[in-house]
């Protein structure tokens, strides 16, 4: 869900992936899945819907996942980010100068070295049970870093609940986080939740374009791992570093 | 649907003394506006656009789930959670990231306003047939990575413009 939720910020009319079993696991039993009858039939249906053999494409791109690092955005689009042991780069276009400038960053600055006052877990992207789970686990025991504000804000009701039931609002609450109601929040600065002018976060949103979290407003792209080994930091880092 | 990019839709329906088709296969939430403390809602607008979204959906016999009860969230969290999201479905919202449901293997799209409204009214949309971007990530992802890693490396490599026209 998390990498289809950003496919179009390559500019995708739409991302998908091919249903399997874990899907169906995930499906089954949900208060408007088909049940009995109906889910053995649409069952035989979904499992029709894989990739052809023999299917061609316009275009192909292919990433070897286990040379992946934690990603950190920089900019002030989605591409222009870079991994957690990178640093922040001499920009190579009039667009990636205006970023920088905004971002209020200088070419050369390693991403450890940059220090958000705003942690926002949360947004279509990063607010399921899963992602609060992965959080927890880091802050678990922990602390907030001094002067940081720091936000857990449940994608739905459901999934605060369950967190609730899991208690994971505690452990978040224990080590300094705001515990919130569902919703957007500071994913995209149109309800009370923003950043202000010159604010820095670390974000496990979708989008840092300028002022999307508030005017003036500078957002980091992370994951939700990072961000909780953020804020128990008060630099850019990753829970293995802590 | 949520209650930023649906008011003016239902406007359009009430002007051209149309109905929702569908009503059985629409549903709304509140969660771009609302409040994550318990509230109230100061702001003007957002609190209009809530108590629209909840006229609106009354009128024209759609569930929504409103701020605070019980199934509401972001719209592409509850669909998944709720089981409304399934695979082989064509799924539509006037929001850029619909695409989220593509997980489930949807055609999940990101719509405008006055798409919305064409939807309400007819539950069809004309579409161009999209190019299709092969993605394929090999190899065991490390520990210390998760998915948010791999869109943004995959975005990272082919640039927020990569995929315009494409289904990735």
């Amino acid at each position: 869900m998390t990498v289809c939720n950003m496919s179009i910020e390559g500019g995708a009319r739409a991302g998908m992936v091919a249903p399997d079993d874990t899907t169906f696991a995930y499906v089954e039993g949900r208060p408007h899945a088909p049940k009995d009858a109906a889910w053995e039939r649409a069952l035989e249906h979904w499992r029709s819907l894989a990739t052809e053999d023999g299917a061609t494409f316009d275009n192909e791109v292919t990433l070897d996942a286990t040379s992946l690092r934690p990603y950190v955005s920089w900019g002030t689009n989605p591409a222009q980010s870079t991994t957690i042991d990178g640093s922040v780069p001499v920009p190579s276009s009039p667009e990636a100068e205006r970023a920088l400038t905004y971002m209020a960053l200088e070419p050369g600055t390693p991403i450890r070295a940059i220090r958000p006052d705003t942690i926002f877990i949360g947004s279509c992207t990063n607010s399921r049970i899963e992602d609060l789970r992965a959080a927890a686990e880091v802050v678990r025991g922990r602390k907030v870093k001094d002067g940081l504000r720091a936000l857990v804000v449940p994608g739905s009701v459901a999934v605060k609940l369950q967190a609730e039931r899991e208690g994971l609002h505690d452990v978040f609450e224990a080590a300094g986080f705001e515990w919130r109601g569902a919703g957007c929040s500071m994913c995209l600065g149109m309800n009370p939740d923003i950043l202000g002018p010159g604010d820095r976060s670390a974000s496990t949103s979708n989008r840092n374009f300028e002022g999307r979290q508030g005017k003036g407003g500078r957002t980091h792209l992370v994951s939700p791992r990072v961000a909780a080994a953020t804020a128990i930091a008060g630099h850019f880092t990753r829970p293995e570093d802590l | 649907m949520h209650e930023v990019t649906s008011p003016q839709a239902f406007d359009g329906l009430r002007l051209h003394h149309r109905t929702v088709r569908r009503p059985d296969l629409t549903v709304a939430t509140m969660d771009h506006n609302v409040p994550t403390t318990s509230g109230p809602v100061t702001d003007e607008v957002s609190a209009r656009q809530m108590q629209a979204l909840q006229r609106n959906t009354d009128e024209f016999g759609i569930t929504v789930y409103p701020w605070g009860a019980s199934g509401q969230g972001i719209v592409h969290v509850i669909g998944p959670e709720m089981g409304y999201t399934q695979p082989g479905m064509t799924i539509v919202c006037g929001d850029s990231h619909t695409s989220t449901h593509g997980a489930f293997g949807a055609l999940a799209l990101g719509i405008g306003t006055s798409e919305v409204e064409q939807v309400l009214a007819t539950q069809t949309l004309p579409q161009a047939k999209p190019k299709w971007m092969d993605v394929t990530v090999d190899g065991e992802l490390p520990s210390d990575c998760s998915a948010k890693d791999i869109i943004l490396a995959i975005i990272s490599t082919i640039g927020t413009g990569g995929g315009v026209g494409h289904v990735m």
